[in-house]
């Protein structure tokens, strides 16, 4: 088999995988199934990036992408494993899983808008991808030169990430001194 | 004299972050004292703060009356710049000044003088940016520190448990909707990727390749996440829910922090906007809809309500809604595409002449009375003449300050309906079409005024209303004791508003006060 | 490998993310929707860039950059949720937090809640 058809039969599968993983995630009730399946969904878009000849580059956005995803699952496990759940009915905060009427004109008005935003992009795009041209070979820049472009273009930001999480740093303290203070 | 080299190499490598430089010094002492919960301590860094941030919006203005425009691969920095960080260091002076009255006797207050003063170079990064990454990024950052300011002012409030747990669920409904918008936003520019790997909005323009269809599909995302961002109608709920809860320090943290930052972005996109927006009927259809639905239900919204938070949060909508009609006119070739760049910073601190005073006497009544309601103003002229005049000429500035774009007169931004409504024919693109549409522009600006007045009108009302005594003494009408500080803060605000006014009023008799020309500012734009 | 056919996914993908921010009531599909998006950005950054470009750098260091601010607020309001509970699990997992509702008291009158 032609090597090119293969990468491309396997992109298309990671593309359906991380769809429908991405179809459960959202859909499921159950918290850690959730988050268990978008965990997956972040394997696959890193197993995806190595199949656009960019996984070196993303490994550090992976890696945070990883990271936060294993903070969500914590909480998540913490919530569910900790929670005190109702004896009795707690009144309108406590109402499960019902379906009121605003939920589902919530819901229709979500599925049109989202569906006629696709067509004006599928619509509006057509023209494009006829007239793109191709690049002959693929070739991807490596991640020294990345860390080099970075660090002589960006400097500023960097500087602000530093101040922002600083910043972060500072106010993890406060927000875990006032949770003491109300326990 | 290496020494001195150094300095010099540096000061020369960091224009024009020249009083951002000066705010992260104070931020960096202050990070040693960040756990001290003493008195002295704080009012040395309180003032030190109020220093550094004055002394930060002076250095800018001469630092770029020297050394004039700067543009490189990240940042470029104009006039407009120059205008906006100003803006933001003048409100943060009077955000500060809010913080102070009402989070002084907190244990946490250095750490959230810290937090503010970090959140301001942030944003004054983000001013200057022309990248689309360090736009992008620096937006992102600016509002972490916007929410981690946000949280820290209402944490330990002093509310009831339901109450704090009713806060939380608005405060993250809201910045969750920021989130959305953000993520949108890097769809946008990652759509926008597939045309070109051009590097900012300028560049886009000149290289004329902002008619293709990527960019086109990527710009509507961009400014689809914008509305997003700005919780336009009918997206307003999280926001109006939230400013009704929230902590008075907080909501001019959200008005004038948080909502610069997104008219920011739509200004350094609004060579974008009058590319396709020239002669384009459909487009400015739509920004004379959006106007109209912004004015309209946001003065309704404040007809309707009791609460002062919620009538300052609906009043928001004016501001923008009145600067929207001016990008309105402009795209008809009505109003120079300048003046209508202008027109946002100038509502912007229309909106800061009148809110800060208004909402701290607010919030002092709300502490006082416990509840935040209109009639906390009832008998106000009568027990407080002099606060109670000094009201009435704040709250009658807010709309002709909209009016005249602050700081130029009434002719420059009453003109083109001057124009509409006595020359039709010559108006626009001279179609019947255009003519139309003119009418709705100047008929969404005049509804617009007209319902403010009314809610104006309705607020003086309720200052000069003798409030039913409640029969206990310590509450009787009006009866509240205000610090000299409040006297004096208002004192300047009133003068501030009547020089304005009268610089504006007597502009139409050709009398000049003000020390620069109208149409001399607009052409340095 | 077809371009469009990428793109196709990448923009289901985001349909999906705005659907689940439009319509869900809990913050755990909020925010696992706002990583869908974040994830169809990176799928276009990535397409655009192998097909399109020749050793461009750009979409590397705006996806470095941009995931890190993103992730960083995304990770400060899990924090703040997480570290505000109430504790009892139908108000804090099953309570109703969609971002647009449409009720009455945001147009004109009061809310009461």
């Amino acid at each position: 088999m032609d090597g090119k058809l293969v990468l491309g039969l396997i992109n298309y599968l990671m593309l359906s995988f991380i769809f429908f993983l991405g179809l459960l995630s959202v859909f499921l009730n159950n918290q850690r199934k959730k988050t268990g399946f978008l965990f997956l969904m972040f394997l696959c878009t890193g197993l995806l990036s190595f199949l656009f000849f960019a996984g070196i580059p993303f490994i550090l956005p992976a890696v945070i992408m990883i990271i936060f995803c294993f903070l969500l699952q914590l909480f998540v496990g913490n919530q569910e494993f900790f929670g005190l759940r109702a004896q009795h009915d707690l009144g309108p905060e406590g109402k499960k899983g019902k379906i009121f009427p605003d939920f589902i004109v919530n819901m229709i008005v979500s599925a049109v808008s989202c569906l006629y935003f696709g067509y004006l992009y599928i619509s509006n795009t057509g023209k494009f991808y006829r007239e793109i041209k191709y690049q002959p070979g693929f070739n991807t820049i490596q991640l020294p030169d990345l860390i080099e472009e970075i660090g002589s273009n960006y400097t500023p930001l960097i500087f602000i990430l530093i101040i922002i999480l600083i910043c972060s740093v500072v106010w993890f303290i406060l927000m875990i001194e006032s949770r003491r203070k109300k326990n | 004299m290496i020494f001195l080299n150094l300095v010099k190499n540096i000061a020369e490598g960091i224009y024009p972050f020249y009083g951002s430089a000066v705010i992260l010094f104070i931020a960096f002492i202050l990070l040693f004292f960040a756990l001290s919960g003493k008195k002295n301590a704080k009012i040395f860094f309180l003032v030190f703060s109020f220093a550094g941030i004055s002394v930060a919006l002076v250095l800018n203005i001469i630092m770029f009356l020297q050394k004039g425009l700067f543009s490189n691969y990240l940042f470029s920095y104009d006039r407009l710049e120059l205008i906006k960080t100003g803006i933001i260091l003048f409100a943060a002076i009077n955000i500060l000044v809010v913080i102070s009255i009402n989070k002084f006797e907190k244990k946490n207050f250095i750490k959230i003088l810290l937090i503010f003063l970090l959140t301001i170079v942030s944003f004054t990064f983000y001013i200057p940016a022309s990248n689309f990454i360090m736009i992008f990024t620096s937006l992102v950052f600016t509002i972490s520190g916007i929410f981690m300011l946000f949280t820290s002012l209402n944490s330990d409030i002093g509310y009831t448990v339901s109450k704090e747990y009713i806060l939380r669920n608005h405060t993250i409904r809201f910045f969750t909707v920021s989130l959305f918008a953000l993520a949108l936003m890097l769809a946008g520019y990652s759509v926008m990727y597939g045309s070109t790997d051009l590097k900012s909005f300028v560049q886009l323009i000149e290289a004329e390749k902002i008619t293709d269809s990527m960019i086109k599909t990527g710009l509507f995302v961009l400014y689809g996440s914008l509305f997003v961002y700005l919780f336009i109608f009918p997206l307003q709920s999280a926001y109006i829910k939230l400013l009704k809860r929230c902590e008075s320090a907080s909501a001019t943290v959200i008005w004038f922090l948080y909502f610069p930052a997104g008219l920011f972005l739509f200004l350094k996109m609004r060579k974008v906007f009058f590319y396709f927006a020239e002669g384009n009927i459909y487009i400015i259809y739509a920004v004379y809809i959006v106007a109209f639905v912004c004015i309209a239900a946001g003065n309704i919204g404040a007809v309707k309500s009791s609460s002062i938070k919620r009538i300052l949060a609906f009043f928001y909508y004016s501001v923008f809604g009145t600067a929207l009609i001016f990008f309105g006119f402009s795209g008809s070739g009505l109003l120079e595409e300048n003046m209508a760049a202008i027109a946002i910073c100038a509502n912007l601190s229309a909106a800061a002449f009148t809110y800060f005073p208004f909402h701290l006497l607010s919030a002092k009544m709300e502490q006082h009375n416990k509840k935040d309601e209109i009639a906390n103003l009832y008998g106000l002229l009568k027990q407080h003449k002099y606060l109670g005049v000094c009201l009435v000429i704040i709250l009658l500035g807010f709309p002709l300050l909209l009016l005249s774009g602050t700081f130029f007169s009434f002719t420059n931004f009453i003109e083109p309906v001057i124009k509409i409504i006595s020359v039709p024919a010559e108006t626009g693109a001279g179609s019947g079409t255009f003519s139309l549409l003119n009418y709705l522009g100047a008929g969404t600006l005049m509804t617009g005024v007209l319902f403010l007045i009314i809610n104006v009108v309705r607020l003086i009302a309720a200052v000069g209303k003798t409030r039913i005594s409640a029969g206990d003494g310590s509450r009787e009408a009006g009866k509240i004791s205000l610090p000299k500080f409040y006297y004096i803060y208002l004192t300047l605000y009133c003068l501030a508003i009547l020089f304005l006014l009268a610089g504006n009023i007597l502009k139409i008799f050709d009398i000049s006060i003000f020390p620069l020309e109208a149409s001399e500012f607009i052409q340095m734009i | 490998m077809n371009l469009q056919y990428i793109n196709f996914f990448s923009l289901a993908l985001l349909l999906l993310g705005i659907y689940g921010i439009s319509s869900s009531a809990r913050f755990l599909s909020v925010i696992i929707s706002v990583q869908i998006i974040i994830v169809s950005s990176v799928i276009n950054f990535f397409s655009f860039s192998l097909f399109l470009y020749n050793l461009s750098s750009w979409d590397k260091t705006f996806i470095f950059f941009a995931l890190a601010a993103l992730y960083l607020f995304s990770f400060l309001l899990v924090f703040y949720n997480y570290s505000k509970q109430s504790g009892l699990y139908e108000i804090d997992v099953l309570g109703d937090l969609r971002l647009f509702k449409l009720s009455k008291s945001d147009w004109w009158g009061e809310d009461k809640d």
